[in-house]
C-alpha cells in the first residue's frame, strides 16, 4: 500500500516538474509581449532606472502602483513649484514621465513650467527637449506636437518648427480618436503669417473656412439622409457628432449659408464631403466602427461619393437657412467660426498682401506697392547705446521713426526686443547641451520680447525708447539669485534690440509692410531668413563694462 | 465532491470574516472617492486627467486590497483548521488530503472572486459614468488581477502547510516581490554576460520564480488610446492566465504532496 502511495506521490511529483517547465517556456513566450504593457515600450527594465524612484515611493512604483506613484509626485511638484523649490522641481519632471509617460498633461505643463513659469529664460531648451521626449513616447496623438509648435511660436520663435509640428498636430486623432481641434490649423496659420509665409496663410484660412463649413454641411447632410440604417453608418463615421470642438466650429452662421450658396464654395465642399467619406471610413475602420463589408458596399455606390447629386438619398431637400433662421436655430454657437470668417474677410480685404502698405497721406487713401522697393520706403532711422548706471545696471536709451499709426486717435504702442547674453552664446550652449548644471553656471541670458513704447504719439516728433536693465536682481521676483540667474562668466556680452514688423498689430502692419516691405534703415536693415525686413542693432560688451 | 463541500463551508466562513468585510468596503469606498481625486486637476486639464486619476486609483486600491486579502486567506485556512482541530473531524470521513487541500482553496479562491469582482464592478461602473462609453478592457485588467492573487493565494497556501503565519505572510510577500521584479531579473541575466553564475541563477528566478508582473496590465488600461499598440492583446491575456493557472495548480499539487506527508 506504501509502495502504491510512493508511486502516486511521484506521479504528482513528475506532473508538477512538467508543469513547472511549461510554465517557464510560457514565461518566455510572454516576455517579448511584455514591453507593450510597460509604461515606455522603447525602454529596456534595467536594474539602473530603479535608483530613479525616490525612496518613499519606491515600493508603491515596484509592486505596480507606477501610475499612483507618478501622480502623487506630480502634486508634489506643484508643491515645489509653489514653495519656490525650483532647483528640485525639474528632475521630479523627468521621474514622473518616466513613472508614466502616457500622461500628456504632465509632459505639457511640464514643458510650460520649465519655458515660462520658473523665470529662468535659459530652462526654453529644456522645455522643448521634454516635449521631445514626451513625442517620443506618444507619437499617435496631436497634443504635444501642437504644444511643441506653441513653444516654439511664442518662445524660441522658431517658426519654421512651429509650422513643422502644428502640421504634424494637424495629421493626428487625440486620445479620444477624434481628430485635432480645429484651433491647430488656426494656429498654424498665424504661424505661416509670423514666418513671412503670407500667400500659404492665406490658403491655410481658406482650408479653415472650408473645413468649418464643410462640418455644418456634413450635419446637414445626415439630417435628410431617409434610409436608417445607412444613416446610422454614416453617423458613426461623422466627426461631427462625436466631436463637440467641430460643432462648435461648424454650427451656424449666416455667413455660413451665404459660403454654401456660392458655386465655388459649393463645389470645395462637395469636393471635401467626398474626400471626408473616404477619409471617414478610413478613421471608422482602424477604430473598428464599421466593418469593412459596410465600407466597401457603402464605396461601390460612386453616387454616395457625390451626396449632393443623389437625391434618391437624401429627404427631400429643403432650401437651405436664410440668414434670419440660421441665426435663429443656431444663436450664439458660431464664435469661433466668425472669428474665421473675420479674418479672412480682413486678409481678403487687402490686408496681409506681401509688398503693400497702405498709405493714408494719399488723396484717397490707397494701397501702394512697395515690394519692388521702386516706391519710397520709410527710414526709420534706427540706433541704441547702453550705458551702465549701476554695477549689473544697463539703460537702453534709443531711437526709431516710425509713421503716426495713431492717426490722432488714440495712443498705440509698438514692440521691441530686447536682449543680452554671452558674445557665442549658441556655441558655448551646443557645447554643453546636455550639461544643464554646467549652463546654470555659466550662461547668462536675460530677454524681453515684447517690449511696449507708445509709437510716436506727436507723428515724427518723439522717435525715443529707454529701458532699464537691471540685472542685480531677479526681474521676475521669484526670488533666484541673480548671481545664479545672471552669472556673468563669459568675457563678452552682446546687448540687441530688434524691431520686427511681425511682432506689431495688424493695422502697424498696414503702414509697415506685412513683411516690412515698406521700411527701411541706411545702417541697421536686416532681411532674415524668412524674407522679413527688421531693423536690428547689436552692442558687444565686456563683462567690465557691466559688472 | 467532497472538494466542493469543502470549498462551499470555506466560502461561506470566509463570508463571515468581518476583516474581509471592513477591507472591501474600505476598497469600494476608496474607489468611489477616486471621483475626488479629480479636484487636483484643472479645468484646462478635463476630462482626460480626471480619468486617469479614477483609473489609476480604482486598479490601485483593486490590487492593494487583493493583495491583502489573497495572503491573509492564504495563510489562514489549514492552520486555522489545525488550531481549532476540525481538521480531525473532517480527515476522519473519506476524504483524501488533496480534496482538503483543493476544497479549502476553492473556497478562499471564491471568496477572492467575489470581493474583487465586486471592486471590480463598481470600479468599472465609477470609470463608465465618468467616461461615459464602456471600456470592456477594464474587466480584463480585473480577471487579471484576479488570477494574480489567486496565484499568490496558492503561495501563501503551499508556506501555511509547514510555515507559521508570521514567517508564512514574510516569505509571501517576499515571494511577490521577487515575481514582481521579474522583468529586473531578466535584464540583470542578459546584463551579466561576463558572470555566468549570476547569469544562471538570475534567468532561474526570472523562469521559475511566479512572475506576478506578468498580470500588471495596468498603463494600457489607464492610457486606453494606448490598447491599439498591443499587437495581440487576446493572446496575451490567454498566455498569461494560462500561465497563472498551471502555476496555481503547480503550486496546489506541491501543497498536497507536503501535506499528504504532514502529521496532523
Amino acid at each position: 500500500m506504501g509502495g502504491v502511495r510512493r508511486d502516486f506521490r511521484t506521479l504528482w511529483l513528475a506532473a508538477a516538474l512538467v508543469m513547472l517547465v511549461i510554465c517557464a517556456v510560457l514565461q518566455s513566450y510572454i516576455d517579448p509581449d511584455r514591453r507593450w504593457f510597460r509604461p515606455d515600450p522603447t525602454a529596456e527594465a534595467t536594474p539602473k532606472e530603479l535608483a530613479q524612484i525616490p525612496k518613499e515611493l519606491f515600493g508603491g512604483a515596484l509592486l505596480g502602483f507606477r501610475e499612483v506613484a507618478a501622480g502623487l509626485l506630480w502634486v508634489r511638484a506643484d508643491d515645489y513649484f509653489h514653495s519656490g523649490r525650483y532647483d528640485d522641481i525639474v528632475p521630479l519632471f523627468y521621474i514622473v514621465v518616466w513613472l508614466d509617460p502616457h500622461q500628456l498633461d504632465v509632459y505639457a505643463t511640464g514643458a510650460w513650467h520649465l519655458a515660462y513659469n520658473l523665470g529662468d529664460q535659459r530652462l526654453i531648451p529644456e522645455g522643448v527637449k521634454f516635449l521631445l521626449d514626451g513625442i517620443r513616447k506618444n507619437p499617435n496623438v496631436w497634443d504635444l506636437y501642437f504644444q511643441l509648435s506653441f513653444l516654439h511660436f511664442q518662445k524660441t520663435r522658431d517658426y519654421d518648427q512651429a509650422i513643422y509640428w502644428a502640421r504634424e498636430a494637424a495629421k493626428r486623432p487625440g486620445t479620444d480618436g477624434n481628430p485635432a481641434p480645429a484651433y491647430v490649423k488656426q494656429m498654424l496659420a498665424h504661424y505661416m503669417e509670423k514666418n513671412g509665409q503670407i500667400a500659404e496663410m492665406r490658403r491655410q484660412w481658406e482650408e479653415n473656412v472650408a473645413e468649418a463649413t464643410l462640418w455644418l454641411y456634413w450635419n446637414k447632410v445626415l439630417e435628410r439622409i431617409q434610409d436608417p440604417k445607412l444613416k446610422a453608418v454614416l453617423r458613426r463615421t461623422n466627426p461631427v457628432q462625436i466631436n463637440g470642438r467641430y460643432l462648435d466650429l461648424a454650427v451656424g452662421s449666416a455667413e455660413v449659408a451665404k459660403l454654401l450658396t456660392q458655386p465655388n464654395n459649393k463645389a470645395v465642399v462637395e469636393k471635401a464631403v467626398s474626400e471626408a467619406l473616404v477619409e471617414g471610413f478610413g478613421v471608422a475602420l482602424r477604430n473598428e466602427r464599421v466593418s469593412r463589408s459596410e465600407v466597401e458596399a457603402i464605396l461601390s455606390d460612386p453616387g454616395l461619393l457625390q451626396p449632393i447629386l443623389r437625391p434618391k438619398v437624401w429627404k427631400k431637400v429643403p432650401p437651405l437657412p436664410s440668414e434670419q433662421s440660421a441665426q435663429l436655430d443656431w444663436s450664439n454657437r458660431s464664435r469661433n467660426l466668425n472669428v474665421t470668417l473675420l479674418r479672412i474677410n480682413f486678409i481678403r480685404k487687402g490686408a496681409g498682401q506681401p509688398g503693400y502698405v497702405f498709405d493714408w497721406e494719399a488723396q484717397p487713401p490707397r494701397w501702394v506697392y512697395v515690394g519692388d522697393g521702386k516706391v519710397h520706403q520709410h527710414d526709420v532711422q534706427f540706433d541704441f547705446t547702453v550705458k551702465r548706471v549701476a554695477p549689473k545696471k544697463l539703460i537702453v536709451r534709443g531711437k526709431i521713426y516710425l509713421p503716426d499709426f495713431r492717426r490722432g486717435e488714440r495712443e498705440t504702442y509698438c514692440r521691441l526686443r530686447l536682449r543680452l547674453r554671452d558674445r557665442n552664446y549658441e556655441q558655448r550652449y551646443k557645447a554643453h547641451e546636455n550639461d544643464w548644471e554646467w549652463q546654470r553656471d555659466n550662461l547668462t541670458l536675460r530677454e524681453r520680447p515684447d517690449l511696449a513704447f507708445p509709437s510716436d504719439p506727436n507723428g515724427w516728433g518723439k522717435p525715443d525708447f529707454e529701458y532699464e536693465l537691471d540685472l542685480s536682481k531677479d526681474p521676475e521676483d521669484m526670488g533666484h539669485p541673480p548671481e545664479k540667474l545672471f552669472p556673468f562668466k563669459a568675457p563678452e556680452y552682446e546687448v540687441t534690440v530688434t524691431f520686427d514688423p511681425t511682432d506689431q498689430g495688424e493695422f502697424q502692419r498696414d503702414f509697415l509692410g506685412y513683411n516690412g516691405e515698406g521700411i527701411t534703415d541706411k545702417r541697421y536693415l536686416v532681411i532674415d531668413k524668412r524674407g522679413v525686413r527688421k531693423v536690428e542693432k547689436t552692442i558687444i560688451l565686456r563683462r567690465e563694462d557691466i559688472l | 465532491m467532497n472538494a466542493w463541500v469543502i470549498a462551499t463551508n470555506t466560502f461561506g466562513e470566509a463570508l463571515r470574516k468581518r476583516v474581509l468585510n471592513v477591507f472591501l468596503l474600505v476598497a469600494i469606498i476608496l474607489i468611489i472617492l477616486s471621483n475626488a481625486f479629480a479636484f487636483f486637476t484643472t479645468p484646462q486639464q478635463g476630462n482626460r486627467v480626471e480619468l486617469t486619476v479614477v483609473r489609476s486609483m480604482g486598479l490601485g486600491v483593486i490590487v492593494l486590497a487583493g493583495l491583502v486579502m489573497s495572503i491573509f486567506l492564504g495563510m489562514d485556512l489549514i492552520p486555522t483548521d489545525i488550531e481549532h482541530r476540525t481538521i480531525y473531524t473532517i480527515l476522519s470521513k473519506p476524504v483524501r488530503r488533496y480534496h482538503y487541500v483543493a476544497g479549502k482553496f476553492l473556497g478562499a479562491a471564491l471568496t477572492l472572486a467575489l470581493n474583487l469582482g465586486l471592486m471590480g464592478i463598481f470600479f468599472v461602473g465609477v470609470v463608465t459614468y465618468k467616461a461615459k462609453t464602456f471600456q470592456p478592457e477594464l474587466l480584463v485588467g480585473v480577471l487579471m488581477i484576479y488570477l494574480q492573487f489567486v496565484l499568490l493565494g496558492a503561495v501563501a497556501v503551499f508556506f501555511s502547510i509547514f510555515l507559521t503565519k508570521n514567517i508564512n505572510v514574510a516569505l509571501t510577500f517576499f515571494v511577490f516581490v521577487v515575481g514582481t521584479l521579474s522583468e529586473y531579473w531578466k535584464s540583470v541575466a542578459n546584463l551579466a554576460k561576463e558572470q555566468p553564475v549570476i547569469q544562471f541563477l538570475a534567468r532561474m528566478v526570472h523562469l521559475i520564480v511566479p512572475n506576478f508582473n506578468n498580470f500588471n496590465m495596468a498603463n494600457p488600461l489607464i492610457h486606453p488610446e494606448r490598447m491599439q499598440e498591443i499587437p495581440n492583446f487576446a493572446g496575451y491575456v490567454a498566455k498569461t492566465a494560462a500561465y497563472g493557472i498551471l502555476y496555481t495548480a503547480l503550486l496546489l499539487i506541491l501543497a498536497s504532496i507536503v501535506f499528504e506527508r504532514k502529521e496532523v
